[in-house]
């Protein structure tokens, strides 16, 4: 399966399972089980805050929401194992087997874990209070197995998507190359630039207003560049560009052809001497430094 | 690192087919102690078997998509839940039990297995074990049971997502830690334009590993892997500055060499053949690998030489032919 076939049937999953939260708080207000009838809605309120398209709501707001949405959830799950009418049928208990699948597909790492665990022991502490026998065993069994299970299989891929984190070639929000592949690409590009006796420039291009960038600016400012001059993401305010030149003098001619394309950019420029450390150069190009830092 | 999320995620799956393995290990004991010896063949059969599906997953792993221990595990579980006769003080425990089962389901197996296990599992849940309850109470378990699934579909396929989304993202092979096919296409479009803006000649080598298939097969991907690692290593070695190494397919690797004429890179394909016929230890015989020089033609687009590369590949030769030879409708 594709990423977008990936990404397309999650956005089905969830449309699927706030479907079924929707239909069974429905379902239980109509038979007059007001509890049940909210851990439902609560329910479907989790997963109808994570559908909710990007431009209604900013990514940090979504966090919010569907943290405290889920702490609502997490309550009202939790006061099921008090209600005697509840905690004795085990299709509603089932509901706690769902919730580490829940909070770890929905919420971050961290958070979903102190959850999970959390609920988890509650759930055990009133479980330990109100069920008995062979009821109890089972259900216990089942919520630490689905706890332990979920928790390690989420931990690994934690730990996998560290690394990976690690390895990016590529800022996440903008898609450009970020400051690790510009440290890689410049140092090949030095090499290369002095094996073919060419130069290399660099430029710093940031907004007037020190604003971030946005989707449509990147795309405009990529069409003013050539597929070999490649812009990396060094802050969400500043780009860099990997100019390779056919001798020195070309930098100053290709910064002012830049600037007229992108009037409302601030650019900097300058030559890497084949020598040069990254760093340095990268501080000579923040500096606005048009000489020749490895001179 | 790749391999050692797989082996972590392997030990999970192991100490789960071996808790399962030990809980039926427990009602058989319970069962005996209690003498209801009707119900015993079950739990006692299917102890050693999930115990021994754990000791296998701990110890090696499957490269099939779907893993054979986690389908006998899974049958193992669904017979259970609907023949095993009923031991415990009431009937809600096998319901309980039959809610559980899409949660393990979606954890051990790609989701349309899963799915269908699932599926299969609550139709003889239905027909079985839940046919002396009424319509409500059979829509609701249904329901129920439903909710479950999905939310394990969903816990299952968001994991996986994120993972593969950095995967992308990454740009670089997890195996051989060269540059991916991906990233090969859009370095290919640069160079290309680099070239024809520069008016500078570009090179590449394909370096095809004929042996990486069957020494999977025969050795395991273990071994395979260590194979590729150890041809890619010596293939970065080989290059000069300013070249760049891709791995294209699974059994071929990429050399992008700017500014190198014909001659350029006949005389590196006979420097880098040598040495890898010299220093790749193959456990299968002689090395068999072929290196294809190729350059970019005097006004020729990036698509198009991707084409070529495509079209040079000799492993996917007989492919091309028997896509030349369909009848076209």
């Amino acid at each position: 399966m594709g990423l977008l076939e990936s990404i397309r049937t999650l956005t089905w999953c969830q449309l699927l399972a706030g479907s079924f939260f929707a239909l069974f708080s429905a379902w239980y207000f109509y038979t007059g089980d007001q509890l049940l009838a909210l851990v439902y809605l609560s329910g479907c309120l989790v997963l109808l805050v994570h559908l909710l398209p990007d431009p209604l709501l900013s990514s940090d707001k979504r966090q919010t929401l569907t943290l405290l949405a889920f702490f609502l959830y997490t309550l009202v799950t939790l006061v099921l194992l008090i209600t005697p009418e509840h905690y004795l049928s085990l299709t509603q208990l089932s509901l706690h087997l769902a919730f580490p699948y829940l909070a770890f597909s929905l919420l971050p790492f961290r958070p979903a874990l102190l959850l999970v665990l959390g609920f988890a022991l509650l759930a055990n502490l009133l479980a330990m209070l109100h069920l008995e026998g062979s009821l109890r065993v089972t259900f216990l069994a089942a919520l630490w197995l689905v706890t332990l299970m979920t928790s390690v299989y989420s931990f690994t891929h934690q730990l996998r998507q560290q690394n990976l984190k690690n390895r990016l070639n590529r800022d996440l929000h903008s898609g450009l190359f970020n400051r690790r592949q510009l440290h890689d690409d410049l140092v090949k590009e030095q090499q290369r630039a002095q094996r073919e006796g060419t130069a290399l420039g660099l430029l710093q291009l940031e907004q007037e207003a020190g604003q971030p960038w946005t989707t449509k600016q990147l795309t405009e400012l990529s069409q003013c560049f050539a597929p070999f001059e490649r812009i990396y993401s060094l802050s969400t305010q500043a780009l860099i560009v990997l100019l390779p030149l056919g001798d020195k003098s070309q930098l100053q001619v290709r910064q002012e052809q830049v600037g007229t394309e992108l009037p409302w950019a601030r650019i900097h420029a300058c030559n890497c001497a084949p020598d040069a450390q990254p760093t340095s150069l990268l501080a000579a190009v923040q500096a606005g430094n048009q000489k020749d830092p490895g001179a | 690192m790749r391999r050692a999320f797989s082996q972590q995620q392997r030990r999970v799956t192991a100490s789960l087919y071996l808790v399962l393995g030990l809980g039926m290990g427990l009602l058989a004991t319970q069962v005996y102690l209690s003498g209801y010896y009707q119900a015993i063949l079950l739990p006692a059969l299917l102890t050693p078997i999930l115990l021994g599906l754990g000791l296998l997953r701990w110890q090696t792993s499957s490269h099939l998509p779907y893993d054979p221990a986690a389908v006998t595990a899974l049958i193992c579980l669904g017979v259970f839940l609907l023949i095993q006769p009923e031991t415990l003080s009431g009937f809600t425990h096998w319901h309980f039990a039959g809610l559980f089962y899409p949660l393990i389901a979606f954890y051990l197996l790609p989701n349309t297995a899963s799915l269908a296990l699932s599926l299969l599992l609550l139709s003889g849940l239905l027909v079985l074990r839940l046919d002396s309850l009424g319509l409500a109470d059979q829509l609701v378990f249904c329901l129920q049971y439903l909710l479950l699934l999905t939310s394990a579909w969903l816990y299952g396929l968001s994991s996986r997502l994120k993972t593969r989304k950095l995967e992308k993202l990454t740009g670089q092979d997890a195996i051989t830690g060269l540059l991916n096919a991906e990233h090969l296409q859009s370095r290919l479009h640069a160079e290309v334009a680099r070239s024809r803006a520069t008016q500078r000649p570009l090179a590449l080598l394909l370096i095809e590993l004929h042996q990486f298939p069957l020494v999977r097969e025969e050795l395991g991907p273990a071994s395979a892997d260590a194979f590729l690692q150890e041809t890619s290593q010596l293939t970065l070695n080989t290059c000069r500055t300013g070249d760049e190494a891709f791995r294209l397919d699974e059994l071929t690797l990429l050399l992008l060499l700017p500014n190198t004429t014909i001659n350029g890179a006949l005389v590196l394909r006979e420097r880098l053949y040598h040495r890898l016929l010299h220093e790749v230890i193959c456990e299968l015989g002689p090395l068999d690998t072929t290196i294809t020089p190729l350059v970019l033609q005097p006004g020729e687009k990036s698509e198009a030489l991707w084409q070529r590369i495509g079209d040079s590949c000799y492993h996917t030769l007989s492919e091309r032919v028997d896509d030349q030879l369909a009848p076209t409708p």
